[in-house]
């Protein structure tokens, strides 16, 4: 996507936001002093400059997207040599595994939760030396967990499952 | 002089001196790391301090980021590639001085200047710092809210090509910030019925999820590009090309000495950065020369220009910060969290209340610059394997510590997922073009902005002849309208030229 078009989607995105906070952020304080400046006031300011700012970069997007689709063609021709896979599924694959760990932490420990999350991210990383990467996955974790329970005396995650 | 007295009891510990050269030794292994920079080294580690006296953590972000701005110069002068962006300029002389077969000595030559730039920067931070404390005790609450517009200008020079943007993310910072607790009426505010968000954001679970999970996605696209394998230049076993001589020496003293001064006056003015600094003294290096024609090829008064100027920045960034309470560049604005994490707020008052810490962290960069030399010298062999570290093992380890340090800060699950959520943004942000740097400054300054308006406000009855009335807060004003015409001026005719 070239960047007007995600000014365009972005500034949109960021507008609808901001007009949403600026209703919404009174409805979050529950009762106050109506004399002078509100706890309202400086969020509901915010907002809408953001509401009218994003506006603003909606409609420079808008007004950019030939301009960017000419020079997106000639960077996308001149990015041909290098071959590279979409990095996007494995950014989402990055999150959930980061998500796992932390729901998996308290179930199954901090030892094996670490282990585990090491070795599925270092394969994401592309990481395919299976010797190295199962060293680091079965070191690392110990390391750390002897390093902050036993230096600095913080008590990790301990398995409630078993 | 009980202060500096106090200040050398506080500091001289065994386990702040351990602190400071393990945090000097981080800092130049992540910092020598393509890849890997110093705000997510400094962001990575403040976890780590949590449980620790403040002086001892804060000593252990010193040396991180002493060492994490020097160390971009390893890979600079070996492959070409600058760990750090304020090691761009020392690349062009040090790249070409390892190609002729003295990388020992640019190496070398990059520590020394190093070193003398952070040692006057840390002298000028000394003798600047209490002085203008002074003047910032007399502000009340028109004059806070008055520099904290101003300091708010920072986000035009950090905002990168695109000024909407970066007033975009300050404003998402501001607004983010209002999360929880109203500070005058105690009340809750924009929880939207999260009531853990009633405590507000965890700032150190926001910073990590910024600057380090952000980064360490990021890394996962470079990971997955095809790229040439590049070849570490091995330093030489001649003695001359591996050190630097006292007739080299003596040629490139002055342009230390001139270039530091220009790396400090950078520092002390707020969003500036060190990458300008080393640039500036490298064109004015050049400029002053009696061989010009060098430059690019080696010499090696351009590394000692560079370097010097990229780390005379490091002490002079806590002028603003530790005096008024704002942060010059990111990674002071990290620092300033950690100062916050610690209890400690930055600004006049520190000095009037907590004058001793003041005294021993300002002795304890000082100290930390010396040691820099003895560390990065009898490290240096180590230091440069580091560049051959494998980043689909490094990163994973990354996000482990990120995850590990923000439960450790938080204490509990909430945190990581503000984390989560955070690095995510911060991802997202990156892709479609917004900068970091001014969320966090807006989230940082946003506190000084409402409480001074609001304050000043119910003093004068809600009379905005407060803010004109009074002169340094006029003042203020009227610097941040101007620089707020210049920086819209300077960015209309750079779009209306490219």
């Amino acid at each position: 996507m070239n960047m007007a078009r995600v000014d365009f989607f972005a500034g949109a995105f960021l507008c609808v936001f901001g007009i949403v906070i600026y209703f919404a952020a009174p409805l979050t304080v529950d009762e106050y002093n109506e004399m002078g400046l509100t706890p309202s006031s400086f969020p509901c300011a915010l907002s809408a400059a953001i509401a009218v700012l994003s506006a603003l970069l909606c409609w420079n997007g808008w007004r950019n997207r030939d301009r960017d689709a000419v020079r997106q063609g000639v960077d996308d021709g001149a990015e041909d040599g290098e071959s590279h896979a979409s990095p996007t599924p494995y950014v989402i694959a990055a999150i959930a595994v980061m998500g796992l760990y932390i729901v998996g932490m308290p179930l199954f420990g901090y030892l094996l939760a670490t282990s585990a999350t090491l070795l599925m991210l270092s394969i994401i990383y592309g990481n395919r030396r299976w010797r190295g990467l199962v060293i680091a996955a079965a070191v690392a974790p110990p390391a750390l967990f002897f390093f902050f329970q036993e230096v600095m005396i913080i008590l990790l995650p301990e398995a409630s499952l078993f | 002089m009980d202060i500096i007295v106090t200040g050398f009891d506080q500091i001289f510990h065994l386990q702040n001196l351990l602190l400071m050269a393990g945090g000097l030794v981080v800092g130049i292994v992540i910092g020598a790391i393509p890849g890997l920079n110093v705000p997510l080294a400094v962001a990575l580690a403040l976890p780590f301090t949590y449980h620790m006296p403040p002086l001892a953590g804060l000593s252990m972000l010193i040396g991180i980021y002493k060492g994490g701005t020097h160390g971009g110069s390893i890979s600079a002068i070996l492959i070409n590639v600058p760990g750090a962006p304020a090691a761009a300029a020392t690349a062009i002389d040090g790249y070409a001085l390892a190609r002729q077969g003295k990388a020992g000595k640019a190496l070398k030559l990059s520590i020394y200047a190093s070193v003398f730039g952070e040692i006057l920067s840390d002298i000028a931070l000394i003798l600047a710092a209490a002085q203008l404390a002074k003047i910032a005790t007399t502000f009340g609450p028109a004059e806070f809210f008055a520099l904290g517009l101003f300091a708010l200008t920072i986000i035009g020079f950090v905002s990168g090509d695109n000024l909407i943007k970066g007033v975009i993310a300050g404003c998402l910072g501001l607004l983010m910030a209002t999360i929880g607790m109203d500070p005058l009426e105690s009340m809750p505010r924009m929880h939207f019925g999260f009531y853990k968000l009633t405590g507000g954001l965890h700032f150190i679970a926001m910073i990590i999820g910024l600057f380090a999970i952000s980064e360490a996605l990021v890394q996962i696209e470079n990971s997955l590009r095809v790229t040439a394998s590049r070849t570490v230049i091995e330093i030489s076993t001649k003695g001359d090309d591996n050190r630097v001589t006292w007739e080299e020496f003596k040629i490139v003293f002055p342009t230390m000495l001139r270039s530091a001064p220009l790396g400090i006056f950078i520092g002390a003015i707020p969003g500036i950065g060190s990458s300008i600094a080393a640039f500036l003294a490298y064109g004015m290096a050049k400029n002053m020369s009696k061989e010009p024609e060098m430059f690019g090829k080696g010499a090696i008064e351009g590394v000692a220009a560079a370097e010097s100027a990229n780390n005379g920045v490091c002490g002079a960034t806590f002028i603003p910060l530790l005096t008024l309470g704002i942060p010059g560049d990111v990674i002071t604005a990290i620092m300033l969290g950690a100062f916050m994490v610690h209890g400690l707020i930055p600004g006049p008052t520190l000095f009037t209340e907590q004058g001793g810490f003041v005294s021993a962290f300002m002795i304890g960069m000082l100290i930390t610059s010396c040691m820099h030399l003895f560390v990065a010298l009898i490290g240096l062999r180590g230091f440069i394997q580091a560049i051959k570290l494998k980043r689909s093992l490094l990163f994973p380890l990354v996000i482990v510590l990120c995850i590990t340090g923000t439960f450790v800060a938080g204490g509990g699950q909430f945190p990581i997922y503000v984390m989560l959520g955070m690095g995510i943004l911060g991802y997202l942000m990156i892709k479609f073009g917004f900068p970091i740097p001014p969320l966090l400054i807006g989230f940082i300054l946003s506190p000084m902005i409402e409480d001074g308006l609001r304050q000043a406000l119910l003093i004068s009855d809600g009379d905005l002849a407060i803010f004109y009335g009074r002169p340094i807060a006029m003042g203020f004003l009227l610097m941040t309208v101007a620089l707020v015409i210049w920086i819209t001026w300077k960015n209309f005719r750079a779009q209306r030229r490219g």
